[in-house]
């Protein structure tokens, strides 16, 4: 409850902050929030660390805010005592995707194109886009395993929940490398409370390898007006691949 | 070079030398020995400003490890040092300048760059800024 409450007051807090600082959110046609931008989020290493502050793009006022703790499951602990080492093979190193949620918590922005039956998600990691239907359908029965997951999104009031699962389980939820099963659901409540802030509340529950739903609250900053994601091509020189590194022409002996 | 990046550099150098551990960037950890500090001075022999990591090409001695060679060092992506104000000119052939990092595990003549600084002085933190930094 304790914890709870601090959430409570830190979205809060924010709010009010924001809400003295910043104009009101653009609309859409059907007058839901715009969340159309470029934003700036927290660096999230670790979901189960909070972060305050800085933004992965240089900028100030973003955060993650976690509530509960990471209680593994035994096929959980299996797995993370398997990641949990400084040799593991990193998929992400290979160019592979990075997963929703850890495509989120990278050192680079992502960006919005919001239209009233969908929002486009594009990752500036590996230049990434997902995109989730809100125009009222449910998530396919039977999903298709995939990397990123497949998404759909509902308005309650002014805040959209997307929920996304048929995940493949081969991405991680961090660079810490806590793992992921095929079971994974996210729900994330989306909320723009002002122009330059948005709110990215997400409860993770995988019942395979975690006990319980770990939640992080997070603020993103909408970055200033001229910022742009930029082309990022994991595969243009990936020199030390798989821990072995490429002789470059200037290295090789004459 | 604006006063207010210059520090924005110095800070970030600073945290660096203060060994202050961050978390991990894929596979830094893997791929980089944070017991194994690299401290060169010398040349640029060649930049290379692409993706995911910034290579350059430092030849000289490694203070560390006593091995003279041209010098492999990696740094941030493109993307995330052009926001720093770091572009491709602020790094050419024939500066002489001193790299720290951390080796490649495979023993090769490789490391992920922390910071540089250049003849006058100047320090560049050129890390992806969740790399390991050498203990």
């Amino acid at each position: 409850m304790k914890t709870r409450l601090s959430v409570a007051a830190v979205v809060l807090c924010a709010s009010l902050v924001a809400a003295q600082t910043s104009k009101p959110a653009p609309r859409l046609s059907n007058g839901k929030p715009d969340f159309t931008g470029v934003w700036d989020h927290p660096r999230v290493g670790d979901i189960s660390a909070n972060v305050k502050g800085a933004c992965a793009g240089g900028g100030r006022g973003c955060s993650s805010v976690v509530t509960g703790e990471l209680l593994f499951t035994p096929a959980g602990k299996v797995e993370w005592d398997k990641n949990n080492k400084p040799t593991t093979y990193d998929y992400g190193a290979h160019c592979q995707p990075w997963g929703f949620v850890r495509a989120y918590n990278t050192p680079y922005p992502h960006a919005y194109v919001h239209h009233p039956d969908r929002l486009v998600i594009l990752w500036e990691q590996d230049n990434r886009f997902h995109v989730v239907p809100t125009d009222g359908r449910d998530l396919p029965k039977d999903l298709e395993a995939t990397w990123m997951g497949t998404s759909v999104g509902r308005w309650e009031g002014d805040t959209l929940v997307v929920t996304t699962a048929g995940f493949n389980g081969r991405t991680w939820l961090d660079t810490a490398q806590h793992p992921h099963s095929d079971a994974l659901r996210l729900t994330i409540r989306m909320a723009r409370p002002d122009y330059d802030h948005m709110t990215w509340d997400i409860t993770m529950e995988d019942p395979k390898f975690y006990q319980k739903p770990i939640r992080n609250t997070r603020t993103f900053v909408l970055m200033e007006k001229g910022q742009e994601l930029f082309e990022y091509s994991c595969s243009e020189n990936n020199r030390c691949e798989g821990g072995k590194c490429a002789e470059a022409d200037v290295q090789k002996k004459k | 070079m604006s006063r207010n990046l210059l520090a924005v550099f110095l800070v970030s150098a600073g945290l660096v030398v203060a060994g202050v551990r961050l978390p991990a960037h894929h596979s830094e950890a893997a791929e980089y020995d944070a017991n194994k500090p690299v401290r060169v001075t010398g040349v640029v022999k060649k930049v290379e400003w692409t993706n995911p990591h910034i290579w350059f090409y430092v030849e000289g001695k490694d203070e560390v490890s006593g091995l003279a060679a041209v010098w492999g060092f990696s740094g941030a992506a493109p993307n995330g040092l052009r926001r720093r104000g770091i572009t491709k000119d602020s790094l050419k052939v024939g500066d002489t300048i001193k790299v720290q990092g951390i080796r490649a595990k495979d023993g090769s003549a490789n490391a992920a760059s922390k910071g540089v600084t250049f003849s006058d002085g100047r320090q560049v933190f050129t890390a992806s800024g969740e790399a390991p930094t050498a203990k």
